[in-house]
């Protein structure tokens, strides 16, 4: 009778083990999606992440919308990347998001929780925002996306504040320029402030910054490069989480004009710097607690269950085991991140004369180049704004990516040209 | 033996409802379709009872009122066709009542729409050519003072509406509607 009980237990801490492990996974996911970006293949990462999401405004809304709204801008699919990015700004900006979640976040996982990502995630999915719409020429709303970059960043530090163009607290230069640049051809707001913030934050950029100020662009190129900070576990149980650099680097960017001029120019964000600095880890010290608990549990609780010479007792310490199985299990950081975001983003205003084959190249990293063929300028009062994904490729580049010779007009990484695949039979490409 | 067993399903019966909670209703500090709403009916009836447009009767000289969309001046993201969306409503307030005729006023589209409605128009004369030139732009400007802080963001809307004489630069009528939205919770969890 008590050897079948002492069966019956051991099987109710595996099913528990088993449960507890599987259903408490809050690692990254929806990796082909992610794999599809990172080998340029924007259209494939949107139509999976679309699958994914079809209308549920579950605790992935924000992320995947960002990561859709992301992909669709690399891909030039500005419907998509509309309302994609326009749903992430909306649940972005609600205070209090995860309120009713946080007991059921300290009691099972953290992946209950709505993804909000840390400050610097949602500081640059605003940005991602404010992009879609200076591609657009939607300067005012490009204008409150960006000082909503600031502002969250701002919040993150200590006080409270009124936000306006004159108080602009941060070292978040690439949101300054943002709102300096949409609040110019918004002719709403006197943008010197936030000029002056820039520079002071970066005296590198001066050029750049001048070239802005004085208006002296008709395009703007707004380049991604690599691959930013990605979220890793460690330690017992994996309860602590922090971002680890998936790469360091600091080139600049190179662009060349008809072969002829060549410009360049330096990052204006290092996203790694800003994970550096706006990070926090509210629940850690709970992970850890969770842990040490669950550990002490466990083990306190196989001594009574080996000990006993009674069903009472026994059940008793596996009880006990279950609950340190399960604290343990649940005790793991959610590694949810940003997983599409750039280590290095270059804001580069150029000014075109005529239509112009562009070339951009991040210096000393190979296969990091694009081709721009036939590009239209736009003009002083309503300036073209480009956006592009580049990442350093293992294999060799797309072809896509360098042709020099351009079937349709270009707006973004791959909006319209025609992409075929090296397997299509002549004659099938559209 | 049956005690623990119910417990431990019970357990799993709530961990896994509490895992599978939908989000709530979002909280927000934006403006919102019941704003649009009170917005242009309290300055469609300030625009009524002005006193410069009750003085004029159906026989003086018409006013020939285009439309621009509001200027967002905010930190809410407005799409283009909520920006229309907020003077158009004002206006169809407008017509709707007998204030137009009362006093002669005449709404013309903006030009923003006449090409649309050119691409429809299947007659020989272009409406852009037709189109009666306008005496005064009813246009509106949205700003908002907001507050922010790790616990929570007020957003004070002052969303100013004028009725702009084009000849002489005049500001015919104007009025004001304010709203105070307050989102509490942590901003950035």
């Amino acid at each position: 009778m008590f050897r079948s009980t002492f069966n019956l237990a051991c099987t109710a801490v595996g099913c528990v083990l088993i449960f507890a492990l599987s259903g408490c996974q809050t690692g990254a996911q929806y990796n082909p999606a992610r794999d599809a970006y990172y080998d340029y293949d924007f259209a494939q990462s949107c139509t999976i992440l679309r699958e994914e999401i079809m209308g549920s405004d579950d605790e992935q809304v924000i992320l995947n919308n960002l990561r859709l709204g992301m992909a669709a801008l690399a891909e030039g699919d500005w419907e998509q990347a509309d309302r994609a990015l326009n749903h992430s700004f909306h649940w972005l900006s609600t205070p209090g998001l995860n309120d009713d979640r946080n007991t059921a976040a300290v009691l099972t996982h953290e992946g209950v929780r709505i993804w909000k990502g840390e400050p610097f995630e949602q500081a640059l999915g605003y940005h991602y925002v404010a992009t879609l719409h200076a591609i657009n020429n939607d300067w005012e709303n490009a204008r409150a996306a960006a000082a909503n970059s600031i502002m969250r960043l701002s919040d993150f530090q200590e006080g409270p504040q009124s936000y306006s163009n004159n108080n602009p607290a941060t070292n978040f230069t690439l949101g300054l320029l943002m709102q300096a640049i949409a609040s110019d051809h918004a002719s709403l707001a006197d943008s010197t402030p936030l000029y002056e913030a820039a520079l002071k934050n970066d005296t590198e950029l001066r050029s750049i910054i001048d070239a802005l100020r004085q208006r002296r662009y008709n395009t703007i190129l707004l380049l991604d490069f690599g691959k930013g900070p990605s979220k890793k576990s460690f330690g017992p149980d994996n309860a602590h989480a922090e971002f680890i650099n998936q790469s360091n680097q600091q080139h600049a960017a190179r662009i060349t004009i008809n072969k002829q001029q060549s410009i360049r120019a330096l990052p204006v964000c290092n996203v790694n710097e800003l994970a550096d600095e706006y990070t926090w880890n509210r629940f850690e010290e709970i992970r850890q607690t969770k842990s040490a608990i669950g550990q002490t549990l466990f083990l306190s609780g196989a001594i009574l269950a080996g000990a006993s010479d009674d069903d009472s007792t026994l059940w008793a310490g596996v009880g006990m085991m279950l609950a340190g199985l399960f604290s343990r299990a649940t005790s793991s950081a959610d590694l949810r991140y940003l997983d599409y975001a750039p280590q290095l983003i270059y804001l580069i205003p150029l000014e075109l004369d005529q239509i112009s084959d562009l070339s951009a190249h991040i210096e000393h990293v190979p296969n990091a180049t694009i081709q721009l063929p036939a590009i239209t300028p736009g003009t002083t009062d309503q300036p073209r704004v480009i956006y592009l994904r580049l990442y350093h490729h293992a294999g060799p580049q797309p072809a896509w990516l360098t042709t020099h010779n351009m079937n349709h007009e270009t707006q973004g990484n791959d909006h319209t040209m025609t992409r075929v695949s090296e397997n299509t039979p002549p004659g099938d490409s559209p | 033996m049956a005690i623990p067993m119910k417990s431990l399903m019970f357990m799993i019966l709530t961990l896994g409802v509490m895992g599978c909670a939908m989000p709530t209703h979002p909280r927000t500090p934006f403006l919102r379709s019941v704003d649009l709403v009170d917005m242009t009916n309290n300055l469609s009836e300030s625009f009524a009872h002005d006193e410069i447009i009750n003085s004029r009767t159906s026989d003086d000289s018409p006013w020939v009122i285009s439309l621009n969309d509001v200027v967002n001046n905010t930190q809410q993201i407005i799409p283009e066709s909520e920006r229309w969306l907020y003077v158009a409503r004002l206006r169809s307030r407008l017509a709707q009542s007998d204030c137009s005729a009362r006093h002669n006023m005449i709404w013309v589209v903006p030009p923003e729409g006449i090409q649309r409605i050119d691409d429809e128009n299947t007659g020989s004369s272009s409406l852009a050519e037709q189109r009666l030139t306008p005496t005064h732009l009813l246009t509106g400007e949205f700003v908002a003072l907001t507050n922010t802080s790790h616990t929570g963001r007020s957003d004070t809307y002052v969303c100013d509406y004028q009725l702009v004489d084009l000849q002489s630069g005049l500001i015919v009528w104007e009025d004001a509607w304010e709203v105070k939205r307050y989102a509490s919770g942590l901003t950035y969890d």
